[in-house]
């Protein structure tokens, strides 16, 4: 197994810095420190992962779920400080898109939006998916399919096709 | 992808559309990133470096044991046994050669005639034997001390020579002003032959007390 190398940690920055950021504002407000940490830690690994992408959103998963446990303890003045944004979008159209992707994800179940991030941004297999989440494929593929079924409702008055 | 799921149009098109939409860009400054990453790969490396040499110190393990434990006892037993041989062989050389190489101990002692004035402390035997020197019978004659003369009367006695203790010793000193004092070393020049002086020498068995035999 080659080691971990430079290359391989940009390569993984540039294809999934986002996605992996996307991926863990679902838990917590502070998702660049967590990407960043896993990207650290991805670094520190002797030797490769088999797939370093399902890896990091593995990586990324555990450590917002322990930051979203450590979070509930935080009181309410750190919470309201901590979810400012800190970078808005420049673009109007960035703003639009943005906005409606949020309000995509947020009418999503968790379970499904967590699906929904790892199968469209960021990439991975369904047997990746359910490693990652801890199911099984069929079990990610209903979550999916029943996903996208809830965004067509949502989207149906206006551009999805009706039946 | 071989692992896509088939879905309906209309499911299809709300796919296109969601994956269509741009996600935020992550606010990370790369080149910190690879900077930090560069620095924790370096220190694993140095940490996995150091970790690796203390476990070869530490645990040197055979690498080819056919099965966990079997290596082990294979060289236990075998490094053991040779150990054993090997320092068994070594001692027994050891021993052999140094009895072979040891010296006679025969201790010779010259006979010195005793100076006039002194009393001769010890008298040679004359035997081919080493010879063992046995201190001479002396009659001790203690000064009495009489209770009509008292004091004055013991001085008197000292004074006229009568008392035997008082008058050696008056004539021990007597030589001791002839002579110059000897120390120890040349009174073990006197007694001791010329190879057993030079104890210093000598295997540690060949060595004896002082006073014990000469």
């Amino acid at each position: 197994m080659p080691p971990v190398d430079a290359m391989l940690i940009a390569e993984m920055f540039d294809r999934h810095a986002a996605a992996l950021a996307l991926y863990d504002s679902q838990w917590t407000t502070s998702a660049d420190d967590c990407v960043q940490e896993a990207l650290v830690e991805l670094a520190r690994q002797r030797t490769r992962p088999d797939n370093p992408a399902a890896w990091l959103y593995r990586v990324v998963r555990n450590r917002a779920l322990n930051a979203l446990r450590a979070s509930r303890r935080r009181t309410a003045h750190e919470e309201a400080a901590a979810a400012r944004p800190r970078h808005a979008p420049s673009d109007v159209a960035d703003q639009q898109a943005q906005i409606e992707l949020k309000d995509a994800l947020e009418s999503l179940e968790p379970d499904a939006r967590e699906i929904v991030v790892l199968r469209i941004w960021g990439g991975l297999a369904w047997e990746e998916i359910a490693a990652v989440v801890g199911g099984s494929r069929s079990g990610a593929q209903r979550h999916y399919v029943r996903a996208l079924e809830q965004l067509r409702h949502l989207w149906e008055p206006r551009s999805c096709p009706t039946k | 992808m071989s692992d896509e799921v088939r879905l309906p149009d209309e499911l299809a098109a709300c796919e296109a559309r969601l994956a269509s939409l741009a996600i935020p860009a992550a606010s990370i400054d790369r080149d910190a990133l690879l900077y930090r990453t560069g620095w924790a790969a370096a220190l694993e490396s140095v940490a996995g470096a150091e970790a690796a040499r203390l476990a070869e110190i530490s645990l040197p393990a055979p690498r080819r044991a056919a099965r966990p434990g079997a290596g082990r006892t294979r060289f236990n037993s075998a490094t053991a046994a040779c150990s054993l041989a090997s320092a068994a062989l070594a001692a027994s050389l050891a021993v052999v050669a140094t009895l072979l190489l040891r010296p006679p101990h025969i201790v010779e002692v010259a006979a010195q005639s005793p100076p006039p004035t002194a009393r001769p402390l010890v008298h040679a035997a004359a035997s081919p034997e080493p010879t063992r020197l046995t201190a001479a019978p002396h009659p001790v004659v203690r000064p009495s001390l009489n209770a009509a003369a008292g004091l004055i009367g013991l001085r008197r006695q000292s004074l006229a020579g009568s008392l035997g203790e008082f008058a050696d010793s008056s004539s021990a000193t007597a030589d001791a002003d002839a002579t110059p004092p000897k120390t120890l070393r040349d009174l073990m020049g006197e007694l001791l032959p010329q190879d057993a002086a030079r104890s210093a020498h000598l295997w540690p068995w060949s060595r004896r007390a002082p006073g014990e035999t000469i």
